[in-house]
Parts: structure tokens; sequence; C-alpha cells
């Protein structure tokens, strides 16, 4: 590739997945200025290395390279006490929280709103997962790719994170007897 | 099928992972099972919830576009923001018979830019440099000389951790009536030490010379001959 042809070629196949990037660093970094920030370093960082793109999976290709600034982004800013660590943490799993009448529970005025604390209240390991699943629609590979996880490790992920948004947002309303 | 060989199944079903032979296995079992049932419906509910409602953050208006130039590596253009199409295909074909010039000096501009739009000067607040200075240790690979030219009626304000060309860089704020000023220092990589040079770049005067194993990059939009005095005035220390 030329040099010339690089800047439009670069635009033409990472300009659409531009919005995925931002949703994903408004995630896992939350502040607006911080995630435009780290989305233009990030930017940077794969236009730079924009000859090692195969031409498959534009959207997988950027976001690895998004979500690895936001990570550094979040160690800089000293959250790494806050990293998930797999021995430590995988035996404190939440149990399993059988919400009775989970439509009508998740049915409230303030869904929406809930729902969107509880996901930024998550580990950042949980969130990047769940977000990346949820919103994006990303399969179980293409989370893989991205996190640089294997593949289980991605499913453990999805799955705290499912239990604990059932069991914070089924703790309110819950009755008894839903074990 | 028990139960517990179900509950892990339940989420694949509906992550779409599961094999059709499966699916049809795990429905048979869920069919006549209360408690698996509940466990399905509640995590298709989470899910329905998490789609329907989960916030898709959009950036704000023209940040891919400004994006989308900033990474450019030679860009020519007065203005950070607003270039149309006409003026990026005028800077195409000067580009041509432009000198090549450091892109550090480029991404120096455009850090400096964004130090003043993102209204995100300062990681660091402080005019006294033994608080600058150890700020950075252990954020960039080297001692940063962080000195106060208040005498010269340009006071530290404080630092910012940036990248230029993809490597950490420190920056160093200094403020001047209303203006402010970002000193950047990158390691020299072995490179000789340089005199200051000027370049101008969309109307920002920027001075990089190199001296002790580092890089530095003045840039701002004071007037060049006070630019000037200042950037010899650093780089003699």
């Amino acid at each position: 590739m030329t040099a010339a042809a690089k800047p439009g070629e670069f635009e033409r196949t990472m300009g659409p997945h531009l919005r995925a990037a931002y949703n994903l660093a408004r995630w896992l970094v939350r502040e607006p200025a911080d995630a435009e920030d780290v989305l233009q370093e990030a930017c940077m960082r794969a236009f730079r290395h924009f000859e090692t793109f195969r031409g498959e999976r534009p959207r997988s290709w950027l976001l690895t390279i998004v979500r690895n600034s936001c990570w550094s982004f979040i160690a800089r800013r000293g959250e790494a006490s806050d990293v998930f660590d797999e021995e430590r943490d995988s035996e404190a799993a939440v149990p399993l929280q059988l919400v009775p009448d989970p439509e009508a529970q998740l049915l409230r005025t303030d869904q929406a709103k809930r729902i969107q604390e509880e996901v930024a209240a998550l580990r950042p390991e949980f969130r990047e997962a769940f977000v990346l699943r949820e919103v994006e629609g990303m399969s179980y590979k293409e989370i893989a790719d991205v996190t640089g996880a294997p593949i289980g490790t991605v499913m453990s992920r999805l799955s705290r994170a499912r239990r604990e948004l059932q069991a914070r947002l089924g703790g309110a309303t819950r009755k008894a007897g839903g074990s | 099928m028990t139960c517990a060989e179900a509950t892990p199944l339940v989420e694949l079903e509906l992550d779409g992972e599961l094999d059709a032979r499966s699916v049809l296995e795990l429905r048979a079992h869920v069919s006549g099972c209360p408690s698996c049932t509940r466990h399905a419906a509640s995590l298709r509910a989470l899910s329905d919830a998490a789609r329907e409602h989960l916030r898709r953050f959009e950036p704000p208006p023209g940040f891919e576009a400004r994006l989308l130039r900033s990474v450019r590596p030679r860009r020519v253009s007065r203005a950070w923001g607003g270039v149309g199409v006409a003026l990026a295909a005028a800077a195409a074909v000067v580009l041509v018979v432009m000198p090549r010039r450091d892109t550090l000096v480029d991404e120096a501009v455009a850090a400096h830019a964004r130090s003043l739009q993102l209204d995100h000067a300062l990681d660091v607040k402080a005019s006294d440099q033994h608080v600058v200075k150890p700020w950075f240790e252990g954020k960039v690979g080297f001692a940063v000389p962080a000195r106060d030219y208040a005498a010269e009626g340009y006071p530290l304000a404080g630092g910012r951790l940036d990248y230029l060309d993809g490597r950490p860089a420190a920056a160093l704020v200094y403020s001047h009536g209303k203006h402010l000023l970002n000193l950047f220092v990158v390691d020299a990589h072995g490179e000789r030490d340089a005199v200051p040079r000027r370049d101008n770049v969309r109307g920002f005067n920027c001075w990089r010379w190199t001296s002790g194993g580092l890089r530095y990059l003045l840039v701002g939009d004071v007037d060049d001959a006070q630019m000037s005095a200042l950037a010899t005035r650093m780089a003699g220390n």
C-alpha cells in the first residue's frame, strides 16, 4: 500500500467502525474527555500498524487496539487494583439467583436507568464482555479475539456479569423462595 | 440431561453458540423442568432488557471526521476543525512539494490543540518543579526537567502525560497571559544534540531541539519573537 493510498484506505475500512470504538471506549473508561483522548491514541496506533491488518474483520481489529488503549489508560489512572484476578475472584462467584418473575421485575419505569448503572458498576472485565456481547452483538470468538482471552474465559466472564446483574437488578423486589 | 448439565447450556443457547442437536436436547429438558425454565426466562429477560435499554454512546458531532483527519501523518491545514474536501485536495497537492517534516512536530501540534480543545491540559497542576518533576517518575522512561520560567513571563502551570509517535511524552504546560504553551519532552533515542529550529503548523509555532538525550518540542501561539526567545532560553539551560 502506498503512503498516499493509506489514509484513504484506512478511512474507508475503519471509518464505519469508529462509532463502535467510541461506544466501547465510553463503556470502559467512562469519562467523555478520557474516551476521546484514548481513541485519539488508539487511532494513531491503528493507523501506524495498518499494514498488519489482513482485510478481515475490521471491527474486531480496530476494537482490539481501542480496547488495549483503554486498558492502558485504566492502568495509568490507577485502577490496577480493581482488575479482575482470576484466582482471587473465581472462588467468590456470586450465587445464581433465580428470579421468580423476571419480566415483571425488569419491567420497571426506571429499568433503563438501572440497567445502565448496574452494567457500569460491573468490574471492567465483565462490563467489557457484556457490552461486546449485548451491545455490539459479538460472538464468543470475536470477543475472545478483541480481549485476547480464551473463549472459556469469555464465557465465564459473561456468565459472571449476568449473575451479578440478575442479583442486583432482581435483588430489590425478589420474593422469598426463589432459589 | 440433568439441571447441572443444562444450566450452562442455557446461556450458550441464548447467545446462539449452541449446536442444533444440543439445542434440541436442552429444550427437551427445559420444557419439563420449572427451575430451568425460570433460569432461561430470567436470562432472556436480562438480555432483552440490555439490548433494549443499554446505551450506545454516540460520539459528539464531527468527532469521527476529526479523528480520521488527525491520524493523517502530514496533513497541511490551518484549522483544527472544519476542513472541507476542497482544502483536503489542495493539501494533497501541497504535500508533494513540501519538504519532509518530522512527524513528531505534527503530533506535538495535534496534541497541543487537543489539550486546548478538550480542556484537559493538566494531569498535575503545580507551579513547583519539585512537584511536577517527580509526578512523571515511572510514567515516562526519563527524568523530566520541569523548570519554571516565571521570571521570563512563562510560569509553569503543571504537566500532563501525553503520547507522541506512540511513545509516552511529558507535556509541561506554561501559561503566558491567556495563552498556554506545551513543552513536550521525549526520549531522543540516541539522536545528537540539535539547536532550536522553527516550524509553523496550522497557525501554531513549534520549536524543536535536542539536548542531553532528550528531544523537546515547544508549541504555542505566542508571537514569533517571544517564542524564539523562550525556545533559546529553554534550550540554553
